[in-house]
């Protein structure tokens, strides 16, 4: 039931992505600088590290695919592979993690890292666009990395309360 | 040490792996056209966007509005003034019209000559705009029932913002100018002139990092100066003519020495945010 909710909620964080944060972003992000929202992935990477790895990669899987229809990216599956990567990887990686502060948002700051890599390989590999590395470093990755974690401190109290007080399910599954 | 994966699971991540690049290479360069999936799921959450993204959009109008409440005066002043220059305009309009409509039957037009600049301007609402910034796209709520086709220019009070990309029933998306790279087989070139020097000429192919627009392959000989406006030429069938796209800020002699480059500051806003209304432009078939 948990889960469901879990999943309905992020539904709605990413329709927050594409529909509220337009007006939220800082207006004065400098020409050229791009700061993007990842609200779901946030918290698919919350879902994944507290709660159940498999469901974080599904529900990224889902929303990654999702991202790519929607806003029309120039190939399928991109966002679904970064996503699943970053989900899984934090997912493993917090299995370990269970307590701390510090911690998680290292682990929160990889994911993001993760699954922008992740994207911005495929679209050079696929050659959809040019940007080079150092300025995807400097001009996207790093606003993005901060933008992200200042959204996701105040969340990730509730989260740990809401999400980590059941049997956690991981166990399940031989490491 | 720990294991990370097991083999099976290895081979199992390979295989997804392998899926996942034939999707993407198959999805690659896929003109717009989307599969029903597709079309539900963009429909569906575009509808969701809606209902977040249009009273926002409200919202922050009203807000701004308050905030410039105390301009309202000199707005009225300055209104009233382009009212005048509207009835003044109409009336010559009108007499054009008339003047233009003689010659097309003197002249023996056929009825697609005479259609051909008789644009549609569909009015549309902003749903979301992409929170990715390599992929600059914002969502209309406006699709394939009301008319709208991949490719029609798109454009707001400024100027062109760009392009429609992709068609579901109810939504459609439009590629903004931004993301046009000439690496990029998806996005196309704008053919462009300049108003009032229809022998200009020059091809808008990328934005630059500081947001320009560059257009390059000018003839070395064309009369393009800094501060001329730019316009869509028509040449090349994706965009009509005689759409404003900005003003131009410099220009130099191009990477090989043959052609100028010109840098061109585009009048509409281009971030992709904070958008609320679009105006796709339909070109009438015969």
């Amino acid at each position: 039931m948990k889960n469901r909710w879990l999943v309905t909620l992020l539904l709605l964080f990413f329709l927050l992505e594409g529909g509220l944060f337009p007006w939220l972003l800082p207006a004065p992000v400098p020409e050229g600088f791009a700061v993007s929202p990842r609200l779901a992935l946030v918290g698919i990477l919350y879902a994944s590290m507290l709660r159940n790895r498999n469901l974080g990669v599904a529900t990224g899987l889902i929303l990654g695919f999702m991202q790519d229809i929607v806003h029309d990216g120039p190939m399928l599956g991109v966002h679904a592979v970064g996503m699943a990567v970053a989900a899984y990887a934090a997912g493993t990686a917090g299995m370990r993690v269970k307590s701390g502060f510090v911690l998680p948002f290292f682990l929160l700051a990889i994911g993001l890292a993760l699954n922008d890599l992740a994207v911005f390989s495929l679209y050079r590999l696929f050659q959809v666009m040019d940007l080079s590395l150092s300025d995807f470093f400097a001009r996207q990755l790093a606003p993005t990395l901060l933008f992200n974690l200042l959204l996701a401190v105040p969340l990730y109290v509730p989260a740990r309360k809401w999400l980590s007080n059941v049997p956690d399910k991981r166990d399940e599954e031989p490491a | 040490m720990f294991r990370l994966l097991g083999n099976k699971k290895l081979i199992l991540l390979l295989a997804c792996l392998i899926l996942f690049i034939a999707l993407m290479g198959l999805t690659l360069n896929d003109d717009g056209r989307m599969s029903w999936p597709e079309k539900f799921v963009k429909d569906t959450v575009s509808y969701g966007q809606s209902l977040i993204y249009i009273p926002i959009a409200k919202m922050s109008e009203f807000v701004s509005n308050l905030a410039s409440l105390h301009l309202l005066y000199e707005e009225n002043a300055a209104l009233k003034s382009k009212l005048m220059d509207y009835a003044r305009d109409t009336a010559r309009l009108n007499q054009l019209e008339e003047q233009v409509a003689r010659l097309e039957e003197a002249l023996a037009f056929t009825e697609r000559q005479k259609k051909q600049n008789r644009y549609i301007w569909h009015y549309a609402d902003v749903v979301s705009a992409s929170p990715d910034p390599n992929v600059p796209t914002i969502n209309i709520n406006k699709g394939e029932l009301d008319g709208i086709r991949v490719n029609m220019a798109v454009a707001t009070t400024d100027g062109l913002i760009g392009r429609v990309a992709s068609v579901a029933p109810f939504y459609s998306t439009v590629q903004l100018i931004s993301a046009i790279d000439y690496h990029d087989d998806a996005s196309k070139a704008i053919a462009a002139t300049v108003k009032g020097k229809p022998d200009s000429f020059g091809m808008i192919e990328r934005m630059t990092k500081d947001g320009y627009l560059e257009m390059n392959k000018i003839p070395a000989t064309d009369l393009l100066e800094v501060g001329d406006v730019v316009i869509t030429s028509g040449y090349g069938g994706v965009y009509p003519h005689g759409i404003e796209i900005g003003r131009v800020v410099s220009r130099r002699v191009g990477d090989f020495g043959i052609t100028h480059t010109a840098l061109i500051e585009p009048f509409a806003n281009l971030n992709g945010e904070q958008l609320r209304q679009v105006f796709v432009i339909e070109v009438p078939e015969p």
